[in-house]
């Protein structure tokens, strides 16, 4: 173990560091669309369900120029460990979330679930499962820098049955990410 | 193991350490019409400057002075800084940091209203605005007042007083503004050249934090927080984190620079970096004007220097002009600019006779920015930064009555569940230079309406009660309480400490000490007890993570699992794929097994995968348990020898598969499609100690799925989904229709249909099931929310005897949710 464990080591400290975003342009509507290399990834025990299901939640943020005009949104990949849930649960209460980044509460209200809610034809990330929801919910730029500075990040869904989604890791990767998302779109 | 109580008390004594500090809040928001917002105040004013990327002419305001909301009309000058004059018909909605110091829900830009372009304030109570006060070119700033018959402060009271004695009366209130803060005094040379007003100049002070010494480099004294904000607007640009503070130093003497010349001409000659440049000796003369700018402490000025012959067409100095660019970010303190500008040259330039020791300096800087890496990010990045804050506690509540009833043919009703469920969670923090501090306790009450005295049903359930504590300086973190985890092997909530140490910006290393916690309901599980190590590297190479982890659990002073595994995480620019694996040495079986991944096309068909196979429950020595009549596991060491327990384990765990395959696409932009089919099993358990076998059972299912909006209205959503599963038991053909309608603001309806046709393998039977439903949402300003969920279900079951089986269901959700 030691000895693999040296590697990864000496791999992660000589590797390059992440080279900066570059917008792509949506062929169909003409807006360039950057994002996040790493969505965050949260989670919950959904033991309701089965034993050891999870439901996940990745979230990244995007911004879309058209012709110098900026929205910035952050997406949510839903989906679970147990594919085959009704798709409408799943979207159950994310009409409206908290987003609780380092206790700050950031209420978000949702853009629409389909491509067409941000303008754009192309898949901004990829769905994780077939059976995922997309979500977009329309943010700033200083919400998302507040995504990016917090050490500990986590999801509230609303409805009566609010679900609590908690950080799968320390999200070093995810908020790496979206430290140099801010970077580049800020610049 | 087990933590003794002077460890805890010593971690709970060490996590009060914070830090003393407050800060206005500045937040930029770019790219859009509003460029940035600036907020600062005290108990009974807030000062509020919003910046706008054009020039804008304020047309009036209303109402006049004082109400919970404040509609500023304007208009655009057309003359815009980065961006269109289009963008002036921007719709856009923001909540600055802050917002809270100045009571403000939000502040909503709308450019293309019937009424104008109109700048609107939602305050979260009455306050009085003095009016629009200051419109200076493109920024319009608002003083707030909560109370307006609050007395005046006090200058006597204020803790503002200083020993600066060259300024006005000690006990007057004075201004500063703070450019950066640091650990080492800072030298002559970081001195920057700023055109100072004659009254004001920089100076240092000395803050003792948690016995560390900070050095903050300031500019002052000013009269007003409104002149400071004048100063600091101009600054900004090359300070953009700098803040304003009334000055505290009273206790700490000041530190003047040594006088220098090279500050003290501080330069009106910075414009002078902009003068266009055609020729190669004007560019190498331009270097030469930098090195100088350089070596006298022109910091500033040498920074615009670089940058503008980093924007000429390719030429000889431009490496060198990125080197030093750099260089130059670094002396002024701007280290996630270094940083950046180090990445960039070594990105350009990665062979050049320079990048090893460009390298070095990024290493340097890294190792002494810090573990501070993400300090020095907060404190430069975008301007905006968010330390040594005040405490903030945030509170959620809920409260919701459930009810389910049912009805089989003409049976009484009845009533299955009719409940209160009542939630709080209460986050605190404190954010400071070298210490972050936070806490969190969440937790639930239901409360049973029905008549069920042969049983206590009322239940407490705690989900989380920890406090966290993070060193940035140290890069160590430590939480201490009811908590989750899921990597590194432990599986879920547990009571204990979680300690986390960034080695480096990449490794990082993790050790963890607890009590498992199987129901939040339930109290500590004091039969078993873990410990485990992990270490993550990543990012490796661009976007991925790697993660190795060992965990030993304990039970009755025997094994009761181990698990010794990793976690491989990819995020690609069109593949993902996520791999767990977790071996259990004790046992010598594969605990679990998960991988994810998705393939995106060109033809923007996305395929994805999953395979999830593990022992159900987990295997472990305590799963013996499972269907004995034994209250904890010493009794069951009584009764059975330790093979014997260890065989019981094996049996009850059995292995669970689920594989699935999916393909989804776009259509079009308002539709997509999605295919996703599945097979689950469970591997039968043997009958031992006297705990029935249970059979194998298999599943499988195939999904299309399709999503389609703006079907009825602009912001609609409707989801068909056609689902058919294969069971032992029956085969399931389900159709699915929800649709989602947003009706203003506030309103959120949601109605749905699902039939089901049911077909029983056993007796060939068939049942029909109806279940419509509604959700409704409305939205009472931001911080309250009212939910109602409701639907009934029918269901019709053909038996062969011809007598039908008859149902009827019925589910009911109330309730709301308050933030505050």
């Amino acid at each position: 173990m030691l000895p693999v464990l040296l590697a990864l080591v000496a791999i992660a400290a000589c590797s390059s560091s992440p080279q900066h975003l570059a917008g792509k342009l949506d062929p169909l509507t003409g807006v360039t669309v950057t994002r996040a290399k790493s969505p965050l990834v949260l989670y919950r025990e959904n033991s309701a369900r089965a034993a050891y299901a999870r439901d996940f939640v990745y979230v990244g943020p995007l911004t879309v120029n058209r012709m110098g005009s900026y929205n910035h949104y952050l997406w949510l990949g839903i989906w679970s460990s147990i594919t085959n849930q009704q798709l409408s649960d799943q979207r159950d209460g994310f009409e409206s979330i908290v987003i609780f980044a380092d206790g700050e509460p950031l209420r978000l209200e949702l853009e629409g679930w389909t491509l067409s809610s941000i303008g754009v034809s192309r898949p901004v990330y990829d769905k994780p499962t077939a059976t995922a929801a997309d979500a977009y919910y329309p943010v700033t730029m200083d919400q998302i820098r507040v995504i990016a500075e917090a050490r500990d990040i986590r999801l509230l869904t609303g409805g009566p049955r609010a679900a609590s989604y908690e950080p799968w890791d320390n999200l070093s990767q995810g908020l790496a990410s979206i430290q140099e998302f801010v970077r580049t779109v800020s610049y | 193991m087990a933590i003794s109580r002077t460890s805890w008390s010593g971690i709970c004594i060490s996590s009060l350490c914070t830090l003393l500090y407050a800060i206005p809040s500045a937040s930029v928001a770019a790219p859009g019409f509003i460029a940035g917002s600036f907020i600062d105040g005290d108990e009974h004013t807030a000062r509020m400057s919003v910046q706008f990327r054009c020039g804008v002419e304020y047309l009036g305001h209303e109402p006049s002075n004082h109400g919970d909301n404040l509609r500023i009309r304007l208009d655009s000058t057309r003359i815009c800084t980065g961006a269109a004059p289009s963008i002036a018909r921007n719709r856009e909605q923001h909540r600055p940091i802050g917002a809270d110091a100045a009571r403000l829900l939000s502040l909503e830009y709308d450019g293309d209203s019937p009424a104008g372009k109109i700048l609107r304030l939602d305050f979260s109570e009455d306050v009085r605005f003095d009016l629009v006060q200051s419109l200076n070119d493109n920024t319009i700033t608002i003083h707030i007042t909560f109370d307006a018959d609050a007395p005046p402060k006090d200058p006597a009271e204020s803790t503002s007083t200083s020993r600066q004695v060259n300024r006005t009366d000690a006990a007057e209130i004075k201004y500063v503004i703070n450019l950066e803060s640091s650990l080492r005094p800072p030298a002559t040379a970081d001195f920057p050249s700023l055109a100072l007003e004659d009254d004001t100049e920089i100076f240092v002070s000395e803050a003792i934090i948690d016995g560390q010494t900070w050095y903050r480099m300031r500019v002052g004294y000013f009269a007003s927080a409104d002149e400071a904000a004048r100063v600091l607007r101009k600054i900004r640009p090359q300070y953009p984190s700098a803040w304003i503070d009334q000055t505290n130093d009273e206790a700490l003497p000041l530190r003047r620079p040594e006088s220098d010349p090279a500050v003290a001409s501080a330069s009106a000659e910075d414009g002078d970096a902009s003068v266009a440049i055609e020729s190669d000796t004007k560019i190498a003369q331009l270097m030469e004007d930098a090195r100088r700018a350089m070596i006298v402490g022109e910091i500033s000025r040498a920074i615009q220097i670089y940058t503008k012959v980093l924007q000429q067409p390719p030429n000889e100095h431009q490496r060198d002009a990125q080197e030093y660019l750099a260089l130059a970010r670094e002396r002024n303190g701007q280290l996630a600019h270094a940083k950046a500008e180090y990445q960039r040259y070594l990105s350009v330039y990665p062979d050049s006779e320079g990048a090893d020791r460009v390298r070095q300096r990024l290493a340097a800087l890294l190792a002494t920015a810090g573990g501070s890496d993400r300090q020095v990010e907060t404190m430069t990045a975008g301007g905006s930064s968010r330390r040594a804050s005040d405490w903030n506690v945030r509170t959620f509540a809920s409260q919701f009555y459930r009810r389910d009833a049912n009805q089989l043919n003409d049976q009484d009703e009845v009533i299955s569940q009719s409940s209160i469920y009542t939630d709080v969670s209460v986050d605190a923090r404190r954010r400071g230079e070298r210490f972050d501090f936070s806490a969190r306790l969440t937790g639930g009450h239901r409360y049973n309406l029905l008549d069920q005295p042969e049983r206590d049903t009322n239940d407490v359930r705690l989900s989380y009660a920890y406090a966290d504590i993070a060193d940035s300086k140290t890069r160590l973190r430590g939480r201490f309480g009811r908590q989750t985890r899921n990597s590194g092997g432990v599986l879920g909530r547990f009571d204990g400490l979680n300690l986390t140490y960034g080695l480096t910006e990449r490794v990082e290393l993790q050790a963890v000490l607890g009590k498992p916690v199987y129901s939040t309901a339930n109290g500590v599980d004091s039969d078993r007890t873990f410990y485990g190590f992990s270490a993550g590297f990543g990012p490796i190479g661009d976007n991925l993570d790697v993660r190795a982890f060992v965990l030993q659990q304990d039970i009755g002073g025997l094994t009761d699992r181990q698990a010794v595994g990793g976690e491989l995480r990819y995020f690609g620019e069109n593949k993902s794929f996520w791999g767990m694996l977790d071996y259990n040495p004790e046992f010598g079986e594969l605990g679990s097994v998960f991988i994810q991944g998705s393939w995106r096309l060109p033809s923007n068909f996305t395929i994805t995968g999953l395979f999830d196979q593990r022992q159900s429950p987990y295997l472990s020595l305590g799963n013996a348990m499972i269907g004995q009549f034994v209250e904890d596991f010493s009794e069951l060491t009584i009764l059975y020898t330790e093979d014997e327990i260890r065989q019981f384990a094996i049996d009850r765990s059995a292995t669970t598969t689920t594989a699935s395959l999916g393909l989804s696409r776009p259509l079009t932009p308002k539709l997509q499609l999605g295919f996703n089919a599945s097979h689950s099993s469970v591997e039968e358990t043997p009958e031992s100690g006297g705990v029935l076998a249970n059979p194998a059972s298999t599943y499988s299912y195939y999904s299309l799925d399709l999503v389609a909006s703006s079907l009825f209205t602009e912001r609609d959503v409707t989801i068909f989904a056609l689902r058919y599963s294969d069971s032992e038991s029956s085969n399931v053909t389900t159709l699915n229709l929800d649709s989602r309608f947003q009706i203003g603001r506030a309103w959120r309806i949601s109605p749905r249909i699902r039939v089901d046709y049911r077909k029983f393998n056993t007796d060939g039977s068939e049942q029909w099931i109806y279940t419509p439903g509604l959700r409704l949402e409305y939205r009472l300003g931001r911080k309250v929310r009212f939910e109602l969920m409701a639907g009934k279900q029918f269901s019709t079951r053909e038996l062969t005897s011809n007598l039908d089986e008859d149902r009827e269901s019925y589910y009911f959700n109330l309730g709301y949710q308050l933030f505050f």
